[in-house]
């Protein structure tokens, strides 16, 4: 085909869509890319091979992706104080000067989404080290989630430490005779009372039976106050306060080698005095009535409520942060009768180190000194959750606080450690409140409980 | 080729772009004569097929990145879902196979009877609760012809509110003694009512928590395939004389039934996954009565120990309860109008 001889609208549409053509004066832009990918690739080639001849290589930058440090400690935990991230910044502050070589990472989970989180978490990269409470500890151990930490625990180093942490927290951690964590922290829950409602009501000290509790309760009780609030739906813990009468009475979801339910008959009358204080004594607000934080503790706040069942921890708001406008007591659920058991509910976390830890001598490292006295304690402080040393204890700004350490954590009867209690309590929990309506009687109720736990047991 | 015509069998695979540059040549050649041109029957096929292709692949390219997502977040989790049935474990614990031993459970479990009759009945209270309202709602809206914007913002407000903040808004709203709902009912001599607390107001008041959130949602779903109806049918209508709840009832119903026909499958869809609300007012209680499919699903997935399986065969029971109850719509109301 001969040379073409191009019309001026062709030559307009070609420059439109052309660069440069050698033979006509235009190319298009497809070649004019190829070549000039050509040319660029053909120059950092040869700008490459002249660097490699001209100089060595220089050394890669390092990605912000890379390792900081020699081992770098993921932990993982709930929250424990609206501040607690900042916290947690000078605590990796001080852990990182302390320990060169280390770099911590402090993350956070929701408490509300704990469960699925961890799960996640533990299918597939963990945390090196994550805080787990007692109710989620047996069933992530026995997933094999969990390392075993009895060489470390039991090393002579740290013989002094180990005999400065409550006994009570290393038979929670102990599942057939290897250990899985470190007590750190944990809250206690009972009593607060308004002390000068009780003061008005001629009571001078607080009750310290079931029977001097209804009386005074009764004693409190107006149109306008409640004598006595305790709480009754899932979704607020009420097994929390439910189970410090069912321990005193000798009972508890399970025996203590976990093989066979022991709520019936233990349960019933610590339920059935529970179901009484509404029903009967009309002492209580019926079931269901108050939701926790919405209706119990403003209520509480507004002197609505002479005593309360709730969670210690909130002493520091109560007598410190938000100081209420009348007087504050704490006590424990009172004994079955003159001089009968009195314990405490609570619920603690442990340090544990991931199974598939990569850096488990830095993750011990970690937990030995985050546990330590002169680093719990100050946190504990700081947040307003109980410790678990024997040695020492927070130094808390709540006096009220200082005294649940002192007088009730050692009292503290917490949770089983067995797989499947948190789906015993789940599944309890509707009996135990059919019995607070009314629809049944304690013993009826923990007849039926004491049928689920041993389904589950069997499961 | 002196007619232009390619031999069939000479055809190379660059047919396309030879037959290209012969007509752009053609059409730019100046002076030069155009050839008459003819494609066999076998080449135009070629050409169709070459052609068919490339757009298929163009098309197939574009689809490619929400393919890789759909099938790495969807169809592989259903087929792994599907194989935990038949297991126990598999998430944190390694799967160990257990038969059909999941699906019996599931099939036998008094809670998941108990489950399904709450979230059948939490169905049957919300949504026609929310039709009704919606259209209410809309058909006010519809007739304000300037300034409505600031009611369909208002109405549509509590859908843009996140679950949790919607579900301790209502916390307040239903609080005993100074919630909106006992103050405005005791303004009627009404006493206050237990509306979480109570086995049987609690399904109503989750109901209700989301008819409030899901109102704004269904006016303006509802109010936009109102402005869709061509007005000259009304106004017909009116000529002939029709009240207005005759042109509602033989108009405006008949008109929407492809909306309703969407409103209906959808929600139905939507509320059987009844879970946040459940969750954070009253993990499923007093007494299991507000104990839904997906909340049952949740705890067994999450919180009980090594239920992984039960929870895989009850989301499957879900999905197919959620599949027959669609088929059924779909049957009901796909008649012509």
């Amino acid at each position: 085909m001969g040379k073409r001889i191009l019309s001026f609208a062709d030559r307009r549409r070609l420059r439109d869509e052309a660069v440069v053509d050698f033979r006509h004066g235009f190319i298009n832009r497809r070649e004019f890319m190829l070549r000039a990918t050509a040319a660029g690739v053909s120059a950092a080639f040869a700008g490459r091979i002249a660097d490699a001849i001209s100089a060595p290589a220089p050394m890669p930058a390092p990605s912000r992706w890379a390792k900081q440090a020699d081992a770098t400690i993921t932990f993982i935990k709930g929250p424990h104080h609206p501040d607690d991230p900042k916290f947690w910044d000078t605590l990796k502050q001080e852990f990182e000067a302390s320990h060169p070589g280390i770099t911590l990472n402090p993350t956070f989970f929701k408490w509300e989404t704990m469960d699925a989180e961890l799960t996640a978490g533990y299918a597939s990269q963990p945390a090196d080290v994550v805080y787990l409470v007692d109710l989620v500890l047996a069933k992530f151990v026995n997933a094999g989630q969990v390392a075993d930490i009895s060489a470390d625990v039991n090393a002579e180093d740290f013989a002094q430490e180990k005999a400065a942490i409550a006994p009570f927290t290393w038979d929670v951690t102990d599942f057939g005779g290897k250990t899985y964590g470190v007590g750190a922290l944990g809250a206690a829950f009972g009593i607060f009372y308004n002390k000068d409602l009780l003061d008005k009501a001629g009571i001078t000290e607080f009750p310290q039976t079931r029977d001097a509790l209804v009386e005074a309760a009764k004693a409190l009780t107006t149109d306008r106050v409640w004598g006595f609030q305790f709480r009754d739906s899932f979704p607020n813990y009420a097994h929390w306060d439910w189970l410090p009468y069912v321990h005193d009475d000798g009972g508890d979801v399970m025996t203590a080698d976990l093989t066979a339910q022991n709520l019936d008959p233990k349960a019933a009358a610590a339920t059935q005095y529970l179901a009484d204080m509404k029903l009967v004594h009309k002492v209580s607000p019926e079931a269901g009535a108050y939701e926790w934080l919405t209706g119990n503790r403003p209520l509480f706040e507004a002197g609505g409520i002479a005593i309360l069942h709730d969670e210690f921890p909130q002493a520091a708001v109560w007598e410190v942060d938000k100081p209420v406008s009348f007087n504050l007591g704490v006590a424990q659920a009172p004994a079955t009768t003159e001089g009968g058991e009195q314990t405490t509910m609570g619920n603690f976390g442990y340090a544990t180190i991931s199974e598939k830890s990569p850096n488990k001598e830095a993750a011990w490292e970690f937990v030995k000194w985050w546990t330590s006295a002169d680093v719990i304690n100050p946190y504990a402080a700081e947040i307003g959750l109980q410790t678990v040393r024997t040695d020492s204890s927070p130094d808390f700004k709540s006096k009220l606080l200082q005294q649940v350490q002192t007088e009730f954590v050692p009292k503290v009867q917490g949770v089983q450690l067995a797989e499947n209690y948190y789906e015993m309590l789940t599944n309890i929990w509707p009996e135990v409140e059919r019995a607070y309506r009314g629809e049944q009687t304690g013993e009826e109720a923990m007849k039926k409980a004491g049928e689920v736990v041993t389904g589950l047991l069997g499961s | 080729m002196h007619d232009g015509a390619l031999p069939a069998g000479s055809a190379p695979p660059g047919t396309v772009i030879r037959m290209a540059t012969l007509l752009i040549e053609q059409s730019t050649a100046e002076a030069a004569p155009i050839p008459h041109m003819r494609l066999s029957r076998q080449e135009h096929e070629r050409l169709r097929r070459a052609r068919g292709r490339q757009r298929a692949l163009t098309a197939y390219l574009f689809l490619l990145p929400n393919a890789v997502f759909f099938t790495a977040f969807l169809i592989i989790p259903i087929i792994f879902l599907f194989y935990l049935t038949f297991h126990n474990g598999g998430i944190i614990t390694p799967a160990k196979f257990v038969g059909l031993d999941n699906w019996r459970r599931a099939w036998s479990d008094d809670l998941v009877r108990t489950t399904i009759r709450n979230t059948v009945y939490y169905c049957l209270l919300a949504i026609p609760s929310v039709f009704v309202i919606g259209m209410i709602l809309a058909l006010c809206l519809q007739r304000i012809p300037r300034g409505s914007g600031p009611f369909r913002s208002l109405f549509y407000l509590p859908t843009l509110t996140p679950y949790v903040t919607a579900a301790l808004i209502w916390l307040f709203i239903v609080q005993r003694d100074f919630g909106a709902l006992n103050v405005t009912l005791g303004l009627f001599g009404i006493p206050p009512q237990n509306w979480l607390g109570s086995t049987s107001l609690v399904m109503p008041s989750i109901a209700m928590l989301e008819v409030w959130r899901g109102v704004g949602f269904w006016t303006l779903l509802f109010l936009a395939a109102l402005l869709a109806l061509p007005p000259e049918l009304y106004q017909a209508a009116t000529i002939d004389g029709a009240s207005a709840w005759q042109q509602f009832r033989h108009i405006t119903l008949p008109l929407m039934r492809p909306t309703f026909f969407f409103a209906v499958v959808m929600a139905t869809i939507w509320n059987l996954q009844l879970f946040d609300s459940v969750s954070i007012l009253t993990d499923g209680g007093p007494s299991n009565a507000s104990a839904t499919v997906v909340w049952y699903i949740y705890k067994a997935m999450f919180q009980f120990n090594d239920k992984t399986g039960f929870a895989a065969a009850l989301s499957f029971v879900l999905l197919l309860f959620i599949l027959v109850l669609t088929l059924i719509e779909i049957r009901l109301l796909r008649k012509p109008a």
